[in-house]
């Protein structure tokens, strides 16, 4: 439910489809004298895929779809921020971003301009575990999207008036994220549960951006963007596979495998009950952020967690909504989420209230918390969300940046290769008992961080209540 | 039953109107499973008069509330236990009440969103309540320097008008709703000359007319509302001081056409040249070439009757004035000088591309139905579209920047701590 001033996108243009075969819809009025029943299971099946890897490493999977003359591309990386050197926060973003802005053949406006001419979009990202390239297009330019997707994988490079200006407005997108309470609970709320683990840093510091060089990038690139260390993901209308085959090794087959180096990342300190006051004087709203280590997608109580969280706060008819919105008008805003990584995940609640209600609204999450790790759920709640995990997750794959999202986390998370075949049938196969071992482990409260962004005078006196306090500066 | 059906040959879009005013309206996508359908109600904020500004909003809130068959919580579970996704947005324009559910659960979405439309409770302890949220969400989008700086810029664009006003109201004007304000306005806005209901995926025609006869059919029919007065646009310039921010934020506009303009092509391209992307002059100039601002971009804000087209920039209290200055010169440029034939040719692709885009989402074509029938009363082919983008040139982009692009016209909104900063009309040379 959201207010938007209405820019037009005249958008949408249509192809003339087949008729459909006639199907009836008709209104069925629910009857809520019996439990909402299971509907259908929703099956998903992949279109055709093609698995294979290059002589130096590669994995490439590629899926046809030819419903839209569209690809799209991703090139994802085990490279992400927990790869990066201490004392060096934000590297592994800033070769991100500077992946696009010019290589050894190709000036930074040309890489724009030729991305604009293909009439998609082309961008790089890290995240704490992954870089990830991703590119769409028409389909009829999939090998020049390919060759750029190539140029800036392996010869990104890192011109020095490009480093400059993107340490001048990064420093400047810094200095807004700092000014939004959420970013500020958040990064406490990862320094807090992951401790000396690097999934602890969220973001660069001014200093760090300042230190960034070309040779430092040029040492991260080499050392994680290298293809046996990364899948390449291509779906969409694709040319005939030996010729995309052809393409493929021409593009990426004279890519050198590289070593990579070793790393041991240290552990997350275990769960402890903290409060952390960010104080953030005037503000009139309470950030709250409540935590705790979490799973990984391997984990066999991800599932469980997946259904556990969705009842606990994951959208409109979730008991965190019902309570701290519908009931108490605290929040506009109220959820829960879960985080799986690699190594280790987060599990957090959150929410923004007015000043005057913190304590009590604390009061009521962590009842919730706690309820959802000590009750079983009801019969009811267990069937509505399964059902809605289901169908919303196949829904997700009908288009194909839903499809490239799932294919590069079953890769780069170590999920085995059904994992879309069996994602529906492993959350109807969820048991109450399975929700409350889950949830005793990563959900309970009471070994759980609370970070809180706001007026510290303010605030300070509310969540005395729940144990010590520390207050910290938002600068 | 008096109804009346057109079908389209070029897409496989068909019409049907209900006897009491009401157009459903589908688009057949065979290889998809899912449906995306909507409720629009096509009065948006800019109906309300001054008292009642947040109103067209706080009434879509209420709609979750409860109806007389369903709890708020019932309305949201009803929607997830058949897998699917249940949402409604408030526009200037328009209210968007949708679902996104499987093929086989289409009966079932739209059950619960006609009940959540028709049969509203509106009690008064709900409508306290939700005034709480409200607020709450007013907050923290004040707290926002994004959204602050565009609401300001509109209030001054489009001054003493509705649109200018913002969707989500004030907290003077939300503290003042009460259960007959809100009955009031949604008697008289939620009429079935002024629904449309339309539908994209896997589905048939006959089957979602079913539906919508179900539902709406026994509506009695009412006259659509007379069309409201069109805004003037009002070139002010605004510095708002706020020490607490560390950055400056800009908003630069113009009046543009509005959005059944028979040049609207020329502006999207004109648009998409200026600042539609990172190929643009603007994020190339000023953010890559001068280093001036972390973001810099353009858009076009049409309604039915006026239009602005605006410049966003997030820069420095150092670099503020060099951003405008750059704005300006970039204006100049289009206007003086032709676009290269290159960099049209780009532009064409670019749009074209974004549109392409867009054919997989049933969502976004659902809302591209019922657009194109609020604001057009008819459907565009592809060919159509790339026709008249393929049509636009470099003379009437030019032509279009200098309608546009004059000193006297041009608004602007600066926002930040702004100590010592000035900028006045005779520096908007253009």
């Amino acid at each position: 439910m959201t207010a938007r001033s209405a820019p037009y996108s005249f958008c949408l243009l249509i192809f003339a489809f087949c008729l459909l075969p006639f199907c009836v819809v008709l209104a069925q009025p629910i009857d809520r004298t019996k439990p909402p029943e299971t509907p259908p299971l929703p099956s998903f099946k992949l279109p055709s895929v093609f698995e294979t890897t290059l002589a130096n490493g590669l994995q490439v999977v590629s899926v046809e779809d030819n419903r839209f003359p569209l690809v799209t591309v991703r090139l994802a990386f085990n490279a992400g921020s927990k790869f990066e050197p201490a004392g060096q926060p934000g590297l592994a973003e800033a070769v991100a971003a500077l992946l696009t802005e010019g290589t050894k053949s190709r000036a930074s406006r040309q890489i724009a301009e030729e991305i604009a001419s293909l009439g998609g979009s082309l961008n790089a990202s890290a995240s704490p575990d992954t870089l990830i390239i991703a590119g769409n297009s028409l389909s009829e330019h999939s090998a020049r999207l390919l060759d750029l997707v190539a140029d800036i994988a392996r010869d990104a490079a890192f011109p020095a008036g490009e480093i400059q200006l993107y340490q001048q407005n990064r420093k400047q997108t810094l200095l807004d994220q700092r000014s939004q309470s959420e970013f500020l609970a958040e990064e406490k709320l990862a320094q807090v549960v992951f401790g000396a683990h690097p999934y602890s840093r969220l973001s660069p510091t001014e200093e760090s951006i300042g230190k960034l060089t070309a040779g430092a990038l040029a040492g991260f690139r080499d050392a994680y963007l290298v293809p046996n260390n990364a899948v390449l993901i291509l779906l969409g209308k694709l040319p005939p596979r030996a010729e995309a085959l052809r393409t493929l090794e021409a593009r990426f087959g004279t890519w050198a495998r590289k070593e990579l180096p070793a790393l041991r990342m240290p552990m997350p300190p275990q769960p402890k009950r903290s409060i952390t006051l960010v104080d953030r004087p005037g503000s009139v709203q309470a950030d709250i952020h409540i935590g705790r280590l979490g799973v990984t997608r391997i984990d066999n109580d991800y599932f469980p967690l997946a259904v556990g969280n969705t009842i606990l706060g994951g959208g409109t008819s979730s008991r965190l909504f019902n309570e701290i919105r519908e009931k108490k008008g605290y929040a506009y805003s109220v959820y829960s989420h879960q985080a799986p990584r690699r190594d280790a995940g987060l599990f957090s609640t959150v929410m923004q209230v007015r000043n005057e209600v913190a304590g009590e609204a604390i009061s009521g999450m962590l009842a919730e918390m706690t309820r959802i790790a000590q009750e079983p759920v009801s019969a009811a709640e267990l069937t509505d969300v399964k059902n809605f995990l289901s169908g919303t997750f196949v829904m997700g794959l009908e288009r194909q940046e839903g499809l490239a999202g799932q294919l590069v986390t079953i890769k780069t998370m170590g999920l085995p290769n059904d994992h879309l075949e069996k994602y529906t049938a492993r959350i109807r196969s969820v048991q109450p008992a399975q929700i409350l071992l889950g949830a005793g482990k990563v959900v309970s409260p009471d070994d759980a961080a609370v970070v809180v962004v706001g007026d510290a005078k303010q605030l300070r006196p509310a969540l005395e209540k729940f144990g010590a306090v520390t207050v910290v500066p938002s600068k | 039953m008096l109804t009346s059906t057109t079908t389209t040959a070029v897409r496989d879009i068909e019409l049907t109107s209900l006897a009491n005013g009401v157009r459903v309206i589908t688009e057949v996508m065979p290889h998809v499973r899912s449906v995306s359908v909507g409720i629009w109600v096509g009065i948006g904020s800019r109906r309300e008069t001054a008292e009642q500004n947040g109103i067209t909003h706080f009434i879509e809130h209420m709609l979750f509330k409860g109806t007389t068959s369903r709890s708020a919580e019932e309305i949201a579970r009803s929607v997830d236990s058949i897998g699917g996704n249940l949402d409604a947005f408030t526009a200037k324009e328009m209210v968007c009440y949708n679902t996104k559910v499987l093929d086989e659960h289409l009966g079932q979405g739209f059950d619960v969103l006609s009940d959540l439309v028709l049969h509203p409770m509106f009690r008064p302890e709900d409508i306290t309540k939700e005034k709480g949220v409200i607020l709450e969400e007013l907050k923290m989008e004040e707290d926002s320097p994004d959204y602050l700086v565009h609401e300001i810029f509109s209030s001054n664009f489009w001054k003493d008008h509705p649109l200018g006003k913002p969707i989500l109201g004030t907290r003077d004007t939300i503290k003042r709703f009460d259960r007959e304000a809100v009955e009031s306005y949604y008697r008289d806005a939620y009429i079935p000359s002024n629904t449309v209901i339309t539908a994209a995926g896997h589905l048939a025609h006959s089957g979602m007319v079913e539906l919508a006869r179900r539902y709406f059919e026994s509506l009695p029919p009412r006259p659509a509302p007379a069309a409201d007065q069109p805004p003037s646009t009002h070139a002010r310039i605004a510095l708002r001081h706020k020490k607490a921010l560390e950055q400056v934020h800009m908003c630069l506009g113009v009046p543009s056409y509005p959005l059944p303009h028979e040049e609207r092509f020329g502006c999207y391209i004109l648009n998409t040249v200026l600042g539609g992307g990172m190929s643009s002059r603007l994020f190339q100039n000023i953010r890559e070439r001068q280093g001036l601002a972390y973001a810099v971009f353009s858009e076009l804000n049409p309604y039915r009757d006026t239009g602005c087209l605006s410049i966003y920039a997030g820069t420095s209290l150092e670099s503020a004035r060099k951003v405008v200055e750059s704005i300006l010169k970039e204006f100049r440029q289009l206007k003086q000088e032709l676009v290269p034939d290159e960099e049209l040719r780009r532009a064409k692709d670019h749009l074209k591309g974004s549109l392409m885009l867009g054919l997989e989402s049933t969502s976004s074509r659902m809302s591209n139905l019922a657009r194109q029938e609020m604001y057009f009363g008819r459907f565009f082919s592809l060919d159509e579209v790339v026709e008249s983008i393929e049509a636009v040139t470099r003379e009437q982009l030019q032509r279009i920047a200098q309608r546009f692009f004059d000193q006297k016209q041009i608004a602007l909104t600066v926002l930040g701590n702004l100590d010592g900063f000035r900028i006045g009309r005779e520096d908007l040379v253009c």
